[in-house]
């Protein structure tokens, strides 16, 4: 499936939904979109993932980066909506709290997570 | 990955362990163990097990399980040292020797097994001594060596960390595994998360650390590396193997360690000097993952601390009640420790074949620049010859760098001797001590692989024949205890190893006589010591009167003396009555590139080794008519020969200016006579052909540049081939 993205401005920022693979094929096209954040220093970046129908250990990196570098931009990057491919793999490798954002699960995707650990902060 | 390569760094591992875990043991003979000896003893055991473990040499593992749990209980001071049990130990090493060599070919007799048993029924009154037996578990087993490494406790604490150790490890099938994908492994088509994803068929994840510390900048983000690692606190009841099933796939594109159930802070230490994140902030993870208590997290940075400083913690020292003046020998001693690990963490281990095939490289390197060197010389070209003369040096340098990577110290093949003079000293009832010198001198480590077995015939004549028993020494005049004493030091471009013993010395009359009963010694005795001692390596000579099952004097020396001919050495006796005896072994220090002069005969080329060249004279007509075969030089008379005499040389039209080249062979010189001086020459040394093996006084060939053929002139063996002649010669006109 071809790499999606929709953007709408907002007051405080902007907030981005993709959809689509998160794989290597289509890291490399968000790869361009993202640099185009860069000069969003301060504003909020809400990315909606509930399109996201397809995750690797590549888009999970890719994710990471974009949290990493958007602290370091000093921006507020926040995943929200997230589809059940990225919540499971966020689950399996304790990723919950990294990135400290609302999880919601929704009732018949409850048997497919767990959050035994990653949920919390440590000091 | 070849698993040859990795047993084979198995068995190298071990002999080095065992071969500490030998000298330790062999120190608690003269003073008890400190916590230091019993720590490195237990932690030689300790890293065997879990390495054969990891191999499936269940012999091994279930034979160093019983050992290790008698070491852990001693350096815990549940059970004090008793000097019997350096008995026990040692053979308890010498059978894990075995059973690491022998597992490791796959061979394993029930005979062994159970002569194994037998050194641990030995211990097992030791181990049946504690208050409580030890735990056969590996589980178990694991948290009695943390309760231990934890050693900054007092009793009641250690009771406390053994609690809360069982309570950390409630669930005692926790796996440690570390999981760091390569960067290419996207590539590969490889999902690292899927295979993570997969343990939980077989186990649950109880904790899971994604590492995210090596994400590059955006500039060099690449979405098709991986940059990500994985830090798993993995459960399940499933074995080792199983577990490691699970990564089968991509085993070979990522690092990889699982530490089954059971593992150490020092376990934890180790992978971190493995892994490319930083200790503190590693065990900030284990800690994160439950891998690590907030007790253990701090023995774990103890650990780290002590082992880059050398120096062990305050709250150890205090704990332990060590008093200032020891903390203070304490830390000397460690700071030794120090500059050892530091060289330790310099040193790499190589594959001897690898730098054999450097060595022939450079060796062929150092002949054609020899030609090209020889070609750019006769032209008139100055700025050719000075670079080529730059590029000579150069090569000189990489080619003594080259030999040095094969050097070892001597002192290391010594270590083993203490062991052999223990053991005859026990069997022949012989109060014997054993001196080393100049263990710091290097020797190519062929040659001194090469040592092992003539030296050990030596000191083992030294014991039987050459020491006299306790009452005997008494009698003359002598301490109690008898020495061997093993010397090595350089001279004159060799490497020079004496044994020596303080027994009786050598009778020359004796040795004569049974020479002359033999009838390899005809005549009056010579005044020359050399001589008769030379009877000593005749096949079957002895002088001994018993036949002990240890040696005999001259038994086999034939085989030490064949020996050290086959390393270019030769071998020398001095003796002197009720003071003992000495046997010099002269070798060269190593055998693939020689510093050589070039000499010709006619048209025939040889080398004689550059370091027995003393210098070289013009060969007068007065010293031609001297048919005595000696020169006069500066009023001392040195025999001499004539290559010509020897070996078929195509002859010159011209009428030859004669030299002779003047050689020392130990402390004694010679003349060669030679027709041309062609001056220093740097020769890789090639072996003889099998036809050609038993040629006396040719040590080698070597290729010329211009592709002739020289042959390298042993010198000792040559003028000993000429002795032997002249000798014939006398013999036969007086018979």
């Amino acid at each position: 499936m071809e790499p999606n993205q929709t953007i709408q401005i907002t007051k405080e920022g902007m907030e981005i939904q993709w959809d689509g693979y998160l794989t290597v094929p289509f890291i490399k096209e968000w790869l361009n979109y993202t640099n185009q954040w860069e000069n969003q220093k301060g504003k909020k970046i809400i990315l909606h993932l509930n399109g996201i129908e397809r995750i690797d250990t590549s888009g999970i990196q890719f994710l990471v980066f974009l949290k990493k570098q958007s602290q370091s931009n000093q921006q507020f990057l926040s995943l929200s909506n997230h589809s059940l491919p990225v919540l499971k793999i966020m689950d399996l490798l304790g990723l919950v709290s990294f990135f400290g954002d609302r999880i919601k699960v929704k009732k018949e995707h409850s048997n497919e997570v767990e959050f035994r650990y990653g949920t919390r902060k440590l000091s | 990955m070849d698993l040859s390569e990795v047993i084979d760094a198995y068995l190298v591992e071990s002999d080095e362990l065992l071969r500490e875990m030998e000298a330790i043991l062999l120190r608690t003979e003269s003073s008890l163990p400190d916590d230091e000896d019993l720590n490195a003893i237990f932690r030689a055991v300790h890293t065997i097990k879990g390495t054969a473990g990891m191999f499936g040499y269940e012999s091994t593992v279930s034979f160093t399980h019983v050992v290790e749990n008698l070491l852990d209980e001693l350096r815990s001071h549940v059970i004090a040292f008793h000097p019997s049990l350096t008995e026990i130990l040692l053979k308890a090493k010498d059978h894990l020797s075995f059973l690491v060599s022998e597992e490791t070919k796959g061979k394993i007799s029930n005979e062994k097994i159970s002569f194994g048993q037998l050194i641990l029924d030995e211990m097992k009154p030791f181990l049946q001594s504690s208050a409580s037996p030890p735990k056969t578990t590996p589980q178990n087993d694991a948290i009695q060596s943390r309760t231990h490494h934890d050693s900054n406790l007092n009793d009641s604490q250690n009771e406390v960390t053994t609690n809360l150790q069982r309570k950390q490890l409630g669930d005692t099938t926790s796996y440690l595994i570390s999981f760091r994908p390569n960067q290419n492994v996207f590539s590969q088509g490889l999902d690292p998360i899927s295979f993570i994803g997969y343990l939980k068929k077989i186990g649950t994840i109880l904790s899971l650390k994604t590492i995210d510390q090596f994400l590059p900048d955006p500039r060099e983000f690449d979405p098709e590396n991986c940059y990500l690692g994985f830090e798993i606190n993995f459960s399940s009841k499933e074995n080792l193997e199983t577990v490691q099933n699970v990564f089968n796939f991509i085993e070979a594109d990522c690092f990889l360690h699982i530490y089954p159930p059971g593992f150490t802070v020092e376990d934890l230490v180790d992978l971190s000097n493995q892994l490319p994140e930083e200790e503190i902030y590693l065990g900030n993870v284990w800690k994160e993952i439950q891998i690590l208590d907030d007790k253990f997290f701090l023995t774990y940075l103890e650990e780290i601390k002590s082992r880059k400083t050398g120096i062990p913690s305050s709250t150890f020292l205090v704990s332990q009640g060590i008093h200032k003046e020891e903390s203070e020998s304490k830390l000397t001693h460690h700071n030794s420790d120090q500059i050892k690990d530091s060289h330790k963490s310099t040193t790499i281990k190589v594959d001897s074949k690898r730098i054999d095939n450097l060595i022939n490289r450079v060796g062929e390197l150092v002949v054609s620049c020899a030609n090209m060197n020889q070609l750019i010389g006769d032209s008139d070209d100055s700025n050719l010859q000075e670079s080529s003369l730059i590029v000579m040096r150069l090569l000189n340098e990489v080619r003594e760098i080259s030999l040095k990577l094969r050097m070892v110290p001597i002192g290391e093949s010594f270590q083993k001797y203490s062991r052999i003079i223990r053991d005859l000293g026990k069997e022949l009832k012989k109060d014997i001590r054993l001196i080393t010198e100049g263990d710091e001198t290097e020797l190519d480590r062929n040659i001194v692989e090469k040592l092992s077995d003539p030296l050990t015939h030596l000191v083992r004549n030294a014991c039987d024949h050459g020491l006299e028993l306790p009452e005997e020494r008494k009698k003359n005049g002598k301490d109690h205890q008898g020495t061997v004493k093993l010397t090595a030091y350089h001279e004159a471009g060799n490497v020079i190893i004496e044994v020596a013993d303080d027994g009786n010395g050598i009778s020359k009359e004796k040795v004569w006589n049974k020479g002359v009963e033999k009838g390899i010694a005809f005549g009056e005795m010579p005044d020359s010591d050399e001589e008769v001692y030379k009877l000593l390596f005749h096949p079957g000579f002895s002088t001994a009167s018993q036949i002990t099952n240890v040696s005999g004097r001259g038994v086999g020396l034939d085989v030490v003396y064949k020996n050290i001919e086959s390393l270019r050495g030769s071998i020398s006796i001095k003796s002197i009555p009720n003071q003992g005896s000495r046997f010099i072994l002269r070798l060269p220090l190593t055998l693939a590139i020689i510093e050589g002069f070039l000499v010709a005969v006619g048209k025939s080329h040889f080398i004689i080794p550059m370091e027995m060249v003393l210098e070289c004279l013009h060969f007068s007509e007065d010293h031609k008519t001297d048919s005595n075969q000696f020169f006069a030089l500066r009023g001392n008379l040195i025999p001499f020969l004539r290559l010509r005499d020897y070996y078929p040389c195509d002859v010159d039209s011209e009428q030859p200016r004669e030299n002779i080249v003047i050689v020392r062979n130990g402390d004694k010189k010679a003349g060669i006579v030679v027709e041309k001086l062609l001056g220093e020459y740097q020769t890789v040394i090639k072996p003889m052909g099998s036809v050609f093996r038993h040629v006396k006084g040719v040590s080698g060939s070597s290729i010329l540049g211009d592709g002739n053929v020289a042959l390298i002139i042993d010198v000792p063996s040559l003028f000993e081939r000429t002795i032997t002649l002249e000798n014939q010669k006398l013999y036969s006109h007086r018979g």
